[in-house]
């Protein structure tokens, strides 16, 4: 080291001059970055609804600004592009697609820099200003259903209310109209639990509280609220005999009674029933429609389609002039293969299953009420028989047939999440068509078996059902019994572990025989019992107990 | 500065050294460094870069020097978007460029060093559609660059400015110039300071480099910090290595007979 002392004074000094100058901090517009405007909001009605318009900001940037970087995050924003015109640029913000990030509120940012030089030779860049774009996107929650979406007028009741955008909207509450629900619970995203209060009749949009959300919110469904009525016991005559009757739907809104048969290869009927509120009303001639092969029917989960299936199609039939719409074929059915029997869950998911001439499982179709579309689904089961919960929760399905040396599994599909299971229950099924009630917390298997929602079984019903019904409170099941020919009333509000089913009340007489091959629904107030065989249709309402 | 200069004028009456030629041998360097540039409420950028540098003696009294150059950067702008976890973002994007120079230069090792140099970049940028180098209005971007450096070598001190003008494709010429001094408080340690005015802001740094002995006098180290004034703020610390082949020699001859 050379005159060292000498050296560090110098050092020193040369510090000190330098350092005296790095005076500063004043603004540089010539490296800095402005936008405007500095925040932007998209806004979709639904998920499904189109992309909304770009947005365009303009940043200015200064003079010695190289190259302009832009990034960017956040849901909300699917990309960006800019159009350099001198020291400006015209950025264009894409949003996402709805369907990408489904309902809810997003957020997201648009970073604009601008790099310069980092050094004399300009080998690199460094960073010059920022400026910020905040962007807010509002895709809206919909209301699509409610089911049942018929009630009775006077009597408060459980529904349920499918949608999008529930949780992300952070829903509060339900209104039927302008009347609030006396209670909601939002159980996921898609699905609220509600019970409305006692409406008169009439029809009521179903609307959702959301305080944060911007605007109006669309609802797709209305609770129809509709007059008790009362049916005297009494017998409907066939126009044509039918060697077998498929299934009968009771179409509470409009008070008619549709009955699909076989008869003439296939005959849909509705017997229109006319009365007024709490007055025992009267039954009119039934109008028909061929419908070839007819298999089975249902409503859609609002009441504006009869959904009907025939061997290889399934066709969407207007409910009242029974005039058949276009058939949808289902993809991939094998030529030895039918449709067999239709159900509608609350995931707007009509669950079709086939059958085949021999004993073998064979693939589930299911139809989007929503697209319309007709898909083959990866469950598959053995001639499978479906009976579902009137509000659509879930629908249990029985397979196989009394020939098969082991029980196969009772299947199950839950409608909240889209998916089916196996239940802790295997059996083959017989003649006797599964029966749930409205909420799914009793089923009945075989004609015999009664379990619980969760599959408990709770007790049995004689061996002598030919058919067999629960009151929408699952408190009482109703059979018909081939020993009695009339109708038996057991009770089911309590498990019996095991063991037969206390019956209640004497056994009730029907106004006529049915014939054989017995098909029975309960009206949704569970106050009429609907027997069809290949005799004729019977009505009888339900002893009034408790 | 009036010193600075003062200082440079006064180093001609020295003669420490023994008188060399400008470039002892021919000799070659292999270097790499790595930054941090960080901007106050702006983005931050992450750069490596490596570079071969050789050096020829050209008679007794003149060099050259060619150099290459490969940089890459990375701009990160995470913090600034809070957060960079959703599908489809772009919390980043990069750069890289190539760039070369030569220099031909009169050294007397004993007084110090006049250069004249040109060099030529090229740059590009993976930034997505919404970026753009402003001048070509594209993703690269051509630079250009005249310098004229002095250097003059005064016991364990050097002082030196140069005069740089840079060409961005298109864009206008960028016209600085650059003032540093370095000491040799061992002559295997420097430490330089420096100052520019690019774009008429005053940008300071400080460097220390240092070329161990028990490395065999061929493998230097360096760290460095600069900081610019004026808002935003910008700051870039860094470090660097150099390896130099075949000449093992101490810091202070390396600069002053060898780079």
């Amino acid at each position: 080291m050379h005159d060292f002392f000498g050296a560090r004074q110098l050092c020193g000094v040369l510090l000190a001059c330098l350092l005296t100058a790095c005076g500063g901090g004043d603004d540089d517009d010539t490296v800095s970055v402005s936008v405007t405007p500095g925040a932007i909001s998209f806004s979709a009605a639904s998920p499904e609804a189109t992309t909304p318009a770009p947005r365009i900001v303009t940043a200015t940037f200064g003079a010695n600004v190289a190259q302009l970087s832009v990034t960017h995050d956040g849901p909300a924003i699917a990309g960006v592009r800019s159009i350099l015109d001198g020291r400006t640029a015209q950025i264009t913000i894409d949003p996402s697609t709805p369907a990408s990030v489904g309902a809810g509120v997003f957020t997201g940012t648009v970073a604009i820099t601008g790099q310069v030089c980092a050094n004399v030779n300009c080998s690199s860049l460094i960073a010059g200003g920022t400026a910020k774009v905040s962007v807010q996107y509002q895709v809206s929650p919909v209301v699509r259903l409610v089911m049942p979406y018929v009630a009775t007028a006077g009597k408060s009741d459980t529904v349920i209310i499918r949608g999008v955008g529930f949780r992300a909207h952070n829903v509060s509450g339900v209104k039927f109209g302008a009347i609030a629900a006396l209670s909601s619970t939002v159980v996921s995203d898609t699905e609220i639990q509600a019970t409305h209060p006692a409406l008169t009749a009439g029809r009521y949009e179903v609307q959702i509280d959301a305080s944060g959300h911007q605007g109006p919110i669309t609802s797709m469904a209305t609770l129809a609220v509709v007059d008790p009525v009362t049916f005297a016991a009494g017998t409907l005559a066939y126009p044509t005999a039918p060697a077998s009757v498929k299934n009968m739907v009771y179409d509470t809104e409009r008070d008619a009674l549709l009955v699909a048969t076989d008869a003439a290869g296939g005959t849909l009927l509705r017997y229109p029933h006319q009365a007024g509120p709490n007055q025992t009303g009267l039954w009119e001639a039934a109008s028909s429609a061929t419908i070839g092969q007819l298999q089975d029917i249902t409503l859609s989960t609002n009441g504006a389609q009869l959904l009907a299936i025939a061997k290889t199609a399934l066709i969407p039939i207007e409910p009242v002039t029974l005039v058949p719409g276009t058939p949808l074929k289902p993809p991939a059915l094998a030529t030895d293969n039918f449709l067999k029997n239709i159900v509608v869950a609350h995931d707007s998911l009509a669950l079709i299953t086939t059958g085949s001439g021999a004993s073998k499982a064979t693939s589930l179709y299911g139809y989007n009420l929503r697209t319309a579309a007709l898909t083959e689904l990866s469950a598959s089961l053995n001639n499978a028989t479906p009976a579902i919960a009137a509000n659509g929760s879930r629908a249990v399905l029985v397979q196989g047939d009394p020939k098969l040396t082991s029980d196969p599994a009772v299947s199950t599909y839950v409608a909240a999440t889209s998916a089916f299971g196996n239940a802790t229950v295997s059996l083959k099924q017989n003649a006797v068509a599964p029966a749930m009630d409205r909420t799914a917390t009793r089923i009945a298997l075989n004609g015999v078996k009664v379990y619980s929602g969760d599959f408990d079984q709770i007790g049995t019903l004689p061996a002598t059902t030919l058919a067999v019904v629960f009151r929408p409170d699952g408190k009482r099941a109703y059979t018909y019994d081939s020993a009695a020919g009339a109708i038996l009333t057991f009770d089911t509000s309590t498990d019996r572990n095991d063991t037969a089913l206390p019956r209640l009340g004497p056994a009730v007489a029907l106004a006529g025989h049915p014939g054989t091959g017995v098909k029975m629904i309960i009206s949704l107030d569970g106050s009429t019992l609907f027997l069809a065989g290949n005799a004729q249709i019977v009505v009888q309402p339900t002893l009034s107990e408790p | 500065m009036q010193l600075l200069l003062a200082s440079v004028a006064l180093l001609a009456g020295d003669s420490v050294l023994a008188q060399t030629r400008a470039v002892e041998q021919a000799n070659y360097t292999l270097g790499g460094s790595a930054s941090d540039n960080r901007t106050t409420n702006s983005a931050s950028i992450d750069t490596m870069r490596i570079h071969l540098r050789g050096t020829l003696p050209v008679g007794d009294y003149f060099g050259a020097a060619v150099q290459a150059g490969y940089t890459d950067s990375t701009v990160r702008t995470r913090k600034l978007l809070n957060g960079g976890t959703s599908t489809g973002s772009r919390i980043s994007c990069g750069f890289d460029g190539t760039d070369a120079d030569v220099a031909l230069f009169a050294r007397r090792p004993t007084l110090g060093r006049i250069a004249v140099s040109y060099g030529a970049g090229r740059m590009s940028s993976d930034c997505g559609p919404g970026s753009r180098f402003l001048e070509g209005r594209n993703d690269k971007l051509r630079t250009d660059h005249y310098r004229i450096d002095a250097e003059a070598y005064w016991r364990d001190f050097s002082f030196a400015a140069a005069l740089i003008t840079t060409k961005l494709d298109n864009g206008p010429k960028l016209e600085s110039t650059e003032l540093g001094a370095s000491w040799y408080p061992l002559d295997s340690l420097r430490v330089r300071v420096s100052g520019n005015d690019l774009y008429d802001r005053k940008t300071y740094g400080i460097e220390l480099e240092h070329q161990p002995e028990f490395l065999g006098d061929s493998l230097g180290m360096s760290l460095g910090y600069t900081s610019t004034d004026g808002e935003p703020r910008m700051r870039t610390i860094g470090i660097g290595f150099a390896y130099h082949f075949g000449t093992q020699v101490p810091l202070k001859i390396r600069d002053r007979q060898y780079r």
